[in-house]
């Protein structure tokens, strides 16, 4: 499964906290500190799995706890439209 | 939640002094000759170099600024326009551009569509006589509709912008009428500034008191222009705005202001860095340390809840920070 960023978003890292703008309806949204962490991975388009891999190795969690709230992290994001998912 | 979110980076961005709102003016050259246009002709300042304007943009990226707007002058009379977008939307700024829109090509729409920017912002008067009359352009208004028609075709969203004159009053129902057919926003502004050197002469186009205050009354003109109400207790009245402080400004030859319509430099970026002038520059600390009350008339005025002071305003009215600007004064006058 590969994640990347939808084209219409607009972000910024202020203070440790992701900002994220739809530009097309001017939504604002923000992330905590795993999920800035994680788009900064997402902004540039990754695979699910390479994802896991970097967060596990920096929040030094274990891959298989991590699989589920990304996973559902990653639901997220897509249901606000601010990412693309491609392939299953 | 939303709102929520834009009040904790509000604070956070105030208490950090971060410019996440930035006006960047790439040229004052333009191809029309607006009436009422605060720029004066006679006296075009040289341009910073495609190199130079992304490096700026990278600096100002790297200082949080999350809102970019590209202005001008006229910004399609810059050949490297549609890089400089490209650029900044790598950098990831929610991107605006302020056009005239006559010079917009198909090609361009379909690039502002791929890149997705925020918005096109586009002047327009009024009807095609009166629109032209103004521009000083016999058919900037047939280019400028085609521009809408091009980025509309393309959806890219349009945001259309008239200051609202005495050349132009009986023009607003049309205008209204004609952005709500084609389905886009509209924006009208009574404001009508002194030109950047300070000559007033383009305040005769200025409304006058009755047709303000029906301008105020008009439902319809929402939510291009809001009629303030309430009351503010007196400490909560800000007079000096977020300017320098979340709002920046830096024009065609790289100065930088703390807003583009604050024209008090704080320095220029061939010289120093966006963050040196931004942080530690004698200026920005000054503009910094105004604090409202030091503005006596206008803090105690009976209007102050509903004033839009703008202190770039009353500096090229009255040469005086301090001082008190009779255009957000009428302004005010108008809306109670």
């Amino acid at each position: 499964m590969y994640i990347k960023q939808e084209k219409n978003i607009a972000w910024r890292v202020i203070e440790g906290k992701a900002y994220l703008v739809n530009t097309k309806t001017s939504y604002l949204h923000s992330l905590d500190e795993v999920g800035t962490s994680a788009w900064r991975h997402i902004s540039g388009g990754t695979e699910f799995e390479k994802l896991l891999d970097k967060l596990a190795g920096e929040f030094e969690v274990k891959r298989t706890i991590l699989h589920k709230d990304i996973t559902e992290f990653i639901e997220e994001l897509e249901t606000k439209g601010l990412i693309e998912v491609c392939g299953g | 939640m939303a709102e929520k979110i834009f009040d904790e980076l509000s604070r956070i961005i105030y208490k950090k002094n971060i410019p996440l709102y930035t006006v960047f003016e790439l040229t004052h050259k333009c191809n029309l000759s607006c009436k009422h246009c605060y720029i004066p002709k006679n006296k075009i300042q040289k341009e910073l170099k495609t190199e130079q304007v992304k490096s700026i943009l990278k600096q100002l990226a790297e200082a949080g600024c999350l809102h970019l707007v590209l202005s001008g002058g006229e910004v399609f009379l810059r050949k490297d326009i549609m890089q400089i977008c490209e650029y900044s939307r790598k950098l990831n700024f929610d991107l605006r551009i302020f056009t005239n829109g006559t010079l917009v090509s198909r090609q361009d729409a379909q690039k502002f569509a791929e890149i997705g920017i925020s918005g096109i912002e586009i002047s327009l008067y009024g009807k095609e006589k009166v629109h032209d009359k103004i521009t000083g352009v016999k058919g900037s208004f047939k280019k400028t509709f085609n521009a809408i028609k091009l980025l509309k075709e393309h959806g890219v969203r349009i945001i259309l912008k008239t200051p609202i004159m005495n050349i132009n009053f009986n023009e607003y129902k049309w205008l209204i009428k004609f952005s709500n057919s084609m389905d886009i926003e509209y924006r009208f502004d009574p404001a009508i500034v002194p030109m950047n050197n300070g000559n007033e002469s383009v305040l005769k186009y200025q409304l006058g008191k009755q047709n303000l205050k029906k301008i105020f009354e008009d439902k319809k003109i929402t939510p291009g222009l809001k009629k303030v109400s309430g009351t503010l207790a007196g400490n909560q009245i800000d007079l000096f705005c977020k300017a320098g402080r979340n709002f920046a400004g830096i024009a065609p030859n790289g100065t930088v202001y703390p807003c583009i319509q604050f024209l008090y430099p704080l320095g220029n970026l061939k010289d120093e860095s966006f963050g040196e002038i931004w942080y530690n520059s004698r200026q920005i600390k000054y503009i910094r340390s105004l604090k409202s009350y030091d503005c006596r008339e206008c803090y105690s005025c009976a209007k102050a809840a509903v004033c839009r002071r703008c202190p770039g305003l009353v500096l090229l009215e009255t040469n005086n920070l301090f001082g008190k600007s009779q255009i957000a004064c009428n302004l005010a006058a108008a809306q109670i």
